[in-house]
């Protein structure tokens, strides 16, 4: 018997379901399985831009995908024969073989396994999992292991998953870990003894509500949002002078400090100037939007790059707040999620009402809308100087040093009705039909009205039950906490995201969250004391082979500190570190020659004493040349949005914990400090170790630096002069009475210790 | 590479497991995935041409007018207005847009033929002259910006906007580094002799969303050659050594207890940069090169910082198996005075190129290098501030980028620009051409060489960019 083409297709499908007799266990999910396959696959032809479509075939919208079009239906629930679907993915015949065989991206086997199953056990579809609003479900069932529902959720899966919870670690281990997480820097020795001492039971928890009220915690979670707000001390284009941005640190600052409520917080910062009564604080919020940079190279086309301004300020808001990747918007169709290019610009219509230029030729400080910092203050002071008996230059000196204090700082301010168009292909010369300011239809429900304004799309964002604000923030700060999100794709929880390691935890917390009133503190202190967080953080073989990269928290969390956190953590072992909470940034150590070799204009002229050992966070960051030891901890330079940091492991680390010159002066300092702590050099270094560790060291560890120090001491007794060239290195100068071979031999340890793995990671 | 190592390995196994030649990138990676996987894509890859790349970065936009595309019946049009319908309805910048007119500033200067090619250059290029037969002229190149930052930017990196890895990142991404002891992507930056240039940007060679190991390193003119490369004073080779050995055996301890491989891997990183405290200096240090050699470069290569010393340099990683060399040259933006301002940047530049393209090839090295030459866009036909002073503007539709060596066709010119040198007339190449065809050369399929980022998988390309067929060899 000769079959035709399609018959023989038919059968060997038919045939191929026979032989791959494997069925999948468990019913197919479309969300978990088959989503990602058509995401990834299919929609770039048949989704959601309809500009890219072929053939009119949606395979993202069951009604167009189950509907007859010529005789044909690609999708018929239930009949593998009747799916089109199936015999173009099974096709022999190049010709009618889908995805096209020139396309990079055929089907596996195994995807075509689901996709046949899927279409078996009915097609059906599901909303992604991230655009309906989570619901809280009950905790399952678990031991007594827990310390709180998270644990639950934990200890369920790796139960599932043939493994179990390592035990708490140590109270040492565990109050470092949560130090550094809450606070940015380690715990100084006293304060640790004060809570080792300590025998009540919940003595962790004192120590996290301790961190909690610290303003350390501001910093440290200041420095996060930085990244995402793409916070910069300069204009980030050709000569890239400074910016005066700092005032908005100061806002972010205190928001965190006073724990001001995650909505408020969303709300202030994209739309303070628009509620009512706006207090000075509130507008200085809005710097937010307007931390972007600024095109100042000559012969810029204004109405190009206040183009791309708008489109920053709706694609930082899409990715922080939504974790969506609307840019994809900005030139057609989003082609995963549903989000339209119309949608994009009416976004953007909301952002496209301020006053100002593209292109300002030099820009140094800040460019309008802005506004002065702390108004009042700066009246009073500045009639202060203006009324004194003094000379004239005096005077000038004293109302420059007035305009530092009390810049003006960039905000919003909505003062042009202008129309806004969709831009055919993002450009800003090609404007297509107009539009209203407006929201996304797909998430939640929206407010009625016209003339909707920034405030509506805050009000929009933070009503209780949008599906993604508070999902996307819980699983940002998860992520800061274990080192990976329960989306590892933190940046973007659209259709296109990888699928939640624990999704009933993510959405039980995003619930929990809202319902306690967006409260970060709580939220912080709700995963800190979890005694998945809690444990130890030691890899046996059964949780490196079957939970490598400790998804399922088979472990505590092991994470390589941020660069921040580095160089802080190196400024307060040696003692050297100052504590001011906010104000202006400053200039700290780089390399000779930074900004000649990259011809940027100005004289590099470093800040000394007190500005240059601060919090890193305080570091100016000019965005062209950022600070290269920074960069190399993989923080981004800041001229964009990012809400996730790499975690990478270099040569060049080794080379700047080693020799830059803040190391070295701070493994001087910190050699200083333990040669003033009493005793022998074994309890000299033994103190040492632990200043920085936290913990004492084994007599195996004391061996080695302890032989360390007596080889090296005998190398520079014999040549002192290289221990004073060492000695030398810094700008805070060396206790003068102590003997310098011996601190010089102590500084090479402390510069070992600084240099430890451990101190690396936490 | 906690959190990094899986990406990469994913995409490894869809990208290019393809060639054993790649070295120890790909060797490692090999060993870590499961081989079954990767067969069906290895085969459909092709053997690369290139095994490494050196890429000379002319920043600030060369004038293709005046060195490399030749329109001598210009001469009769000129100070007249360059015709409307040449000059269509896109967009010039603002430095000249405001201008009353836009009168055609022919080139003053000569064009000679050189080589068994007969190419036509300017009289400013006799060295290069001399290497014509090596190189292919792509006179059909076009951008998209018009700005230096944006242009420039996109020309490093696909995307005009920052936050995309340099093509640089994405070579080490993919092919992994041919030396345990050097980065697989270094860059060098000179400054032009003139001064006031246009600045560079470190995204211009960052590893944007890619694993930062992959940013490029920057091989320094004056101080550490690598950033903190120099034990400080007081510390010699043997107590670094010493206090390195402390550093190990502490990890290793720590390692025992905890397991994590992280840890191990922080050892071999140490090592290795205690091996380019010695191979770096090693590079840099050029009192091993005889005079005939250092004459190729020409009298600025004594001049460490020099474009001249930085292409020498390039020759030294080259032979180092340096995967990617990217060199930055600014000083090319002749808005005014350009006829004593060109002269001036070919001085300093062209004499070095081509000494480095001699200097590849009696060493057999421009077999499997590739050279790369050109700017960020080209310069307009018409005159900003006509008169003594001219200059020229900004001019994205058309440009003359060289290439040379790694499976490129030597004396080729590829594609023609109409009468005015304004617009393309033959064969245009896209800014994502010549990305791809450079990935090409190296043996990487352009549209394969992905990266998942924001829950999308991005390339150098984008959704663009078509291999030029026609200058390869």
């Amino acid at each position: 018997m000769i079959l035709s083409g399609k018959m023989a297709q038919r059968w060997w499908i038919i045939l191929w379901s026979a032989c791959s007799a494997t069925l999948l266990p468990g019913e197919i999910s479309y969300n978990k399985e088959v989503l990602p396959i058509l995401a990834s696959k299919c929609f770039a032809c048949h989704g959601a831009d309809a500009a890219k479509r072929e053939a009119g075939l949606r395979l993202d919208n069951p009604k167009v995908a189950y509907a007859e079009r010529d005789g044909v239906r690609a999708i018929v629930p239930g009949d593998l024969e009747g799916s089109a679907l199936v015999a173009r993915i099974f096709a022999k015949n190049d010709d009618e073989l889908m995805p096209p065989q020139e396309e990079k991206n055929a089907l596996t086997p195994q995807e075509k396994r689901i996709l046949h199953q899927w279409i078996t056990e009915g097609a059906r579809y599901e909303k992604h999992w991230a655009f309906t609003a989570p619901s809280k479900s009950a905790p399952p069932k678990g031991s007594l292991w827990g310390r709180n529902p998270i644990d639950l959720f934990i200890e369920a899966r790796l139960l599932a998953e043939g493994l179990k919870p390592q035990q708490r670690a140590t109270t040492v281990k565990r109050l470092r870990r949560v130090s550094m997480d809450l606070s940015g820097l380690p715990p100084n020795i006293k304060e640790l003894d004060s809570f080792l001492d300590d025998s009540s039971p919940n003595v962790y928890e004192q120590f996290v509500d301790r961190l909690l009220a610290s303003p350390r915690y501001g910093e440290r979670m200041a420095t996060w949002w930085l990244d995402s707000a793409r916070y910069g001390d300069s204009h980030g284009y050709d000569n890239d002078l400074e910016n005066a941005q700092w005032p908005w640190r100061n806002w972010v600052l205190e928001a965190f400090n006073s724990n001001m409520p995650y909505d408020r917080f969303t709300m202030e910062q994209l739309a303070g100037d628009l509620l009512p009564n706006a207090r000075h604080d509130q507008i200085l919020a809005t710097g937010f939007n307007r931390n972007h940079r600024i095109q100042t190279e000559g012969g810029a086309i204004d109405e190009e790059w206040r183009t791309e301004y708008v489109i920053d300020r709706v694609e930082t808001m899409g990715t922080v707040f939504l974790g969506l990747t609307l840019s994809c918007a900005r030139c057609h169709d989003h082609k995963y999620d549903p989000v339209s290019q119309k949608e994009f610009y009416q976004l953007f219509a909301l952002f496209n009402r301020l006053d100002e230029k593209g292109f300002i030729n030099n820009l140094r400080g800040s460019a309008k809308p802005r506004m002065r910092y702390q108004a009042t203050r700066f009246e009073a002071e500045r009639k202060g100087i203006e009324t004194q008996a003094i000379d004239n230059n005096t005077k000038e000196r004293a109302l420059a040093a007035l305009e530092q204090r009390y810049p003006h700082v960039m905000i919003m301010r909505d003062e042009i009705p202008r129309q806004t168009f969709v831009l055919n292909r993002g450009q800003y010369d090609y404007p297509g039909t107009a539009v209203e300011p407006g929201l996304p239809t797909s998430f939640s429900p929206r407010p009625e009205g016209s003339h909707l304004t920034r405030l509506d799309l805050a009000n929009w964002l933070v009503n209780d039950d949008h599906p993604l604000v508070a999902r996307v923030v819980v699983n940002r700060l998860w992520e800061q906490l274990f080192g990976t999100g329960i989306v590892k794709s933190s940046e973007n929880l659209g259709v296109q995201a990888d699928w939640p390691s624990h999704p009933a935890l993510l959405d039980w917390l995003a619930v929990d969250f809202v319902e306690s009133r967006w409260n970060m503190k709580r939220l912080l202190r709700q995963l800190v004391t979890s005694a998945t967080y809690q444990q130890r953080a030691v890899y046996d073989a059964v949780s490196l082979e079957r939970d490598p990269n400790n998804r399922w928290l088979s472990r505590g969390p092991r994470v390589r500190l941020q660069a921040e956190m580095i160089r802080d953590q190196a400024l307060f072992v040696s003692g050297m570190l100052v504590e001011e909470l906010g104000g202006s940034s400053a200039w700290v150590y780089q390399p000779d020659g930074l900004w000649e070799e990259v011809e940027k204009r100005g004289t590099f002229v470093q800040d000394h004493g007190r500005k240059l050992y601060r919090r890193s966070l305080y570091s100016r960051i000019r965005r062209t040349v950022a600070p290269p030891s920074m960069l190399l901890f993989d923080m981004p330079s800041r001229e964009q949005c990012q809400v996730k940091r790499a975690s990478t492991n270099t040569p060049l680390q080794a080379l700047a914990l080693m020799n830059e010159v803040t190391y070295v002066e701070a493994a001087k300092k910190f050699a200083e400090r333990m040669r003033r702590h009493e005793g022998s050099a074994r309890e000299r270094i033994t103190w040492g170790f632990r200043q920085a560790t936290s913990r004492y060291a084994t007599s195996k560890e004391m061996t080695i630096l302890l032989d360390g120090y007596e080889r090296r001491l005998k190398r520079y007794r014999e040549d002192p002069g290289s221990a004073s060239k060492l000695l030398d290195q810094g700008e805070a100068p060396m206790v003068t009475d102590l003997p310098k071979p011996e601190m010089a031999a102590l500084t090479t340890v402390a510069s070992a210790i600084l240099n430890l793995d451990e101190l690396m990671n936490r | 590479m906690r959190q990094d190592n899986v990406p990469i390995l994913e995409m490894s196994r869809r990208a290019f497991l393809h060639s054993s030649a790649h070295g120890l990138g790909l060797a490692a990676l090999g060993s870590l995935l499961n081989s079954g996987q990767t067969s069906a894509m290895a085969s459909s890859q092709h053997a690369p041409s290139a095994k490494r790349v050196i890429s000379l970065f002319q920043s600030g936009g060369p004038s293709q007018i005046d060195l490399f595309d030749p329109k001598p019946n210009l001469q009769q049009e000129r100070g007249k207005e360059l015709p409307a319908s040449i000059r269509g309805n896109q967009r010039i910048t603002t430095m000249t847009s405001k201008q009353e007119a836009l009168p055609i500033l022919p080139s003053t200067y000569q064009f000679v033929k050189n080589g068994q090619s007969g190419i036509d250059m300017s009289e400013l290029l006799p060295h290069l002259g001399r290497v014509a037969d090596e190189l292919c002229l792509i006179r059909s190149m076009h951008t998209e910006a018009i700005n230096h930052d944006p242009a420039i930017t996109f020309f490093q990196t696909g995307f005009p906007l920052a936050g995309r890895p340099a093509i640089g990142s994405w070579a080490s991404y993919g092919l992994g580094t041919l030396n345990a002891n050097l980065p697989a992507y270094l860059v060098l930056t000179s400054r032009s002799t003139a001064g006031g240039a246009q600045p560079l940007y470190s995204r211009l060679w960052n590893a944007g969303f890619l694993p930062t190991e992959h940013s490029g390193v920057k091989l320094r003119n004056t101080g550490d050659p690598v950033y903190y490369l120099a034990d400080p004073p007081g510390i010699d080779r043997a107590m670094r050594r010493d206090i390195l050995n402390d550093i190990a055996a502490l990890n290793r301890a720590q390692h025992a207890v905890i397991g994590d491989p992280e840890i191990e891997s922080r050892i071999t990183q140490y090592e290795m940069a205690f091996r380019m405290q010695a191979s770096v200096p090693e590079l840099a240090d050029i009192s091993d090169e005889p005079e005939s050699v250092l004459k190729l470069y020409g009298p600025n290569v004594r001049k460490p910082g020099s474009f001249a010393r930085n292409c020498l340099l390039a020759r030294r990683l080259a032979e180092r198996d340096v995967r990617f060399v990217q060199l930055f040259h600014m000083g090319w933006d002749q808005h005014s005075k350009l006829t004593e301002a060109l002269a001036r940047q070919c001085l300093d530049t062209e004499q070095p190129t081509a000494g480095l393209i001699q200097d590849l090839k009696q060493r057999g090295l421009l077999d499997d290098t590739l050279v790369v030459w050109g700017g960020e866009f080209g310069r307009t036909v018409y005159a900003q501030d006509p008169g003594e002073k001219a200059g020229r503007d900004h001019h994205p539709r058309c440009f003359t980028q060289l290439m040379c060596g790694g499976g490129v066709k030597g004396g080729h010119v590829h594609g023609a620009t109409d009468d005015f040198c304004y617009n393309i007339t033959e064969s245009p190449v896209h800014v994502h051409d010549l990305n791809a065809t450079i990935m090409h050369l190296l043996g990487i399929d352009h549209k394969r060489l992905t990266y998942r980022f924001q829950g999308r998988d991005y390339r150098l390309t984008d959704v663009h960019g078509d291999v030029v067929n026609g200058i390869l060899g």
